[in-house]
């Protein structure tokens, strides 16, 4: 491993972890305010590592421009720059997950609630093993870097893009979950393809992580397809 | 020891940017890079630097391909604009640099900055166009690769920090020599420091040696207008410009000892050089 690997490789590290602790703390502020301010009940933000999903989306987005930008400045090949951002998301992403599971253990599932526990062990959270965690802990991490893999690989499709190509591609991207809708309201087969999906996904949760990687693994792909040719421009504006 | 283009081509969209481009720059050389605005030099160094991935050809940096970190960590590319992150100091470039380029000298970078005036706590995206110069300037300076490169580096500049830039350029290079690579629409200013000059026009090399022996192709010769039609007749005039009834003319080939009298002969400067050699070639 290069010493540039390794300092691309810190440097991601440490501004992930930075971005997550911000967010822990406005999710944070947020179940407190919660707390406080509802009467009735035992308030928990139920899927509240849904943020933490997005923060990892943003952060393909907006990061791997900031990094190439960076790196290349740096004297650091793209593919160095790229490869070391990965591990270093890799990284982070396993001590962010880790430590969502050890603030929603040390708190009783009272700051917030995963979806896991919710679909897969009907909303238990008292006595759970390790094993019954583990798939959790696992789909959580996977989908982490799967949607890290998803705006990069969104950024660099639009950073070759002019402007009306842009307004194109946002307006089809917008338009996937329209089209979806009418493809199984009139074609019976798409419904049941995938309402099948959707079982397949909820018998097993292994099942619902092995789609997420190997989704990552396309989206990996295409993102190093397109990075291959990339040119790499200064921040407009 | 040195970089190498190898039939270099480069297109966006229907503009060639470079045609075929085969160069080499050895080490140890101040070269200058000359061309019109859009013939190609900044292309030029961003496909050296990995910015930017050529249609065909290919860069090596002491035999490595540019696409490998090997090769780019041997450059330093002073570049027009910035590509640090928006949010970040000056001091922190800065300490980056120092973790990339093992043999940055951090000393002499903050020396610098005090001599320029360069705000260390400044984020980089609130710096002027002169300042931010400054501060790739400096960062260029300090990295101590074997290749530097510097695209208008005094883009911005007010008269007394181009001094200062020149006198510390000229003193770096004697301290610690290295290949550098001016690119500049200023010939003027780097005439004197620029040992071997690379002239590029739409994307194509036109000439590339060393300085002395470009400015010595031609000479220039002055005088009344009239004197001087009869003494360019049967020469190969490159340019010719009149002004009040002085006719002053760029003359390809060596300057004579002597000129007939009421004319004046002298050598020919880089900037006339290259201007008189453009209008030509566009003549073609």
């Amino acid at each position: 491993m290069s010493r540039q690997f390794r300092k691309v490789t810190r440097y991601t590290l440490l501004d992930t972890i930075n971005g997550f602790c911000i967010v822990l703390a406005v999710m944070a502020a947020a179940a407190l305010f919660l707390y406080l301010t509802v009467r009735e009940g035992k308030p928990s933000i139920i899927g509240g590592e849904f943020g933490f999903w997005i923060f990892f989306l943003v952060l393909g987005i907006v990061g791997v421009r900031e990094q190439l930008r960076l790196f290349i400045q740096l004297g650091t090949s793209r593919w160095t720059a790229w490869g070391g951002q990965l591990l270093g998301v890799g990284v982070s992403a396993l001590a962010c997950v880790l430590v969502l599971e050890a603030v929603e253990c040390l708190t009783s599932g009272r700051m917030f609630f995963g979806i896991y526990k919710l679909i897969y062990l009907d909303g238990a959270f008292q006595g759970i093993t390790l094993g019954q965690r583990l798939p959790g802990l696992v789909m959580s991490l996977c989908l982490m870097l799967c949607l890290f893999l998803l705006g990069s690989m969104l950024s660099l499709v639009f950073w070759r893009l002019g402007r009306y190509g842009k307004i194109i591609a946002v307006a089809l991207i917008a338009l996937i979950p329209w089209w979806l809708g009418i493809a199984c309201n009139r074609f019976p087969a798409v419904a049941e393809a995938v309402m099948n999906v959707v079982r397949f996904w909820a018998v097993n949760p292994w099942n619902l992580i092995g789609t997420i990687v190997v989704a990552a693994l396309v989206l990996a792909a295409i993102a190093a397809a397109l990075l291959k040719t990339t040119q790499i421009q200064p921040e407009q504006g | 020891m040195a970089i190498e283009f190898q039939n270099v081509s480069k297109h966006f969209g229907k503009k060639q940017a470079l045609r075929d481009v085969t160069l080499r720059l050895e080490e140890g050389q101040i070269y200058g890079l000359l061309g019109n605005n859009g013939a190609g030099k900044s292309t030029l160094m961003k496909v050296l630097t990995g910015r930017l991935i050529p249609d065909g050809g290919q860069v090596l940096v002491d035999d490595i391909p540019v696409s490998q970190t090997a090769a780019l960590s041997r450059l330093f590319l002073m570049g027009e604009e910035n590509l640090f992150p928006a949010s970040m100091k000056v001091k922190r470039a800065f300490a980056m640099a120092g973790q990339f380029y093992p043999d940055f000298d951090a000393d002499y970078a903050k020396s610098l900055a005090g001599e320029f005036g360069l705000e260390l706590n400044q984020k980089i995206s609130k710096l002027s166009t002169g300042y931010g110069s400054i501060f790739r300037l400096i960062l260029a300076l300090s990295v101590n690769t074997p290749y530097v490169l510097l695209d208008e580096p005094v883009l911005g500049l007010d008269a007394e920090h181009r001094d200062l830039f020149y006198r510390t350029l000229i003193q770096k290079f004697s301290d610690r020599p290295c290949t550098m690579v001016i690119s500049t629409h200023l010939i003027e200013e780097v005439a004197a420091i620029v040992g071997h000059t690379v002239i590029i026009r739409a994307g194509e090399i036109i000439r590339d040696a060393p300085t002395e022996i470009l400015t010595g192709e031609a000479y220039t010769v002055s005088g009344p207008a009239g004197l001087m039609d009869a003494y360019l007749t049967g020469r190969q005039v490159m340019t010719q410009t009149e002004l009040g009834g002085l006719k002053t003319a760029c003359i390809r080939g060596q300057a004579p000892e002597s000129v007939p009298a009421g004319l004046e002969v002298s050598h020919v400067r880089l900037q006339d050089y290259f201007v008189s050699l453009m209008r030509e070639e566009e003549r073609k």
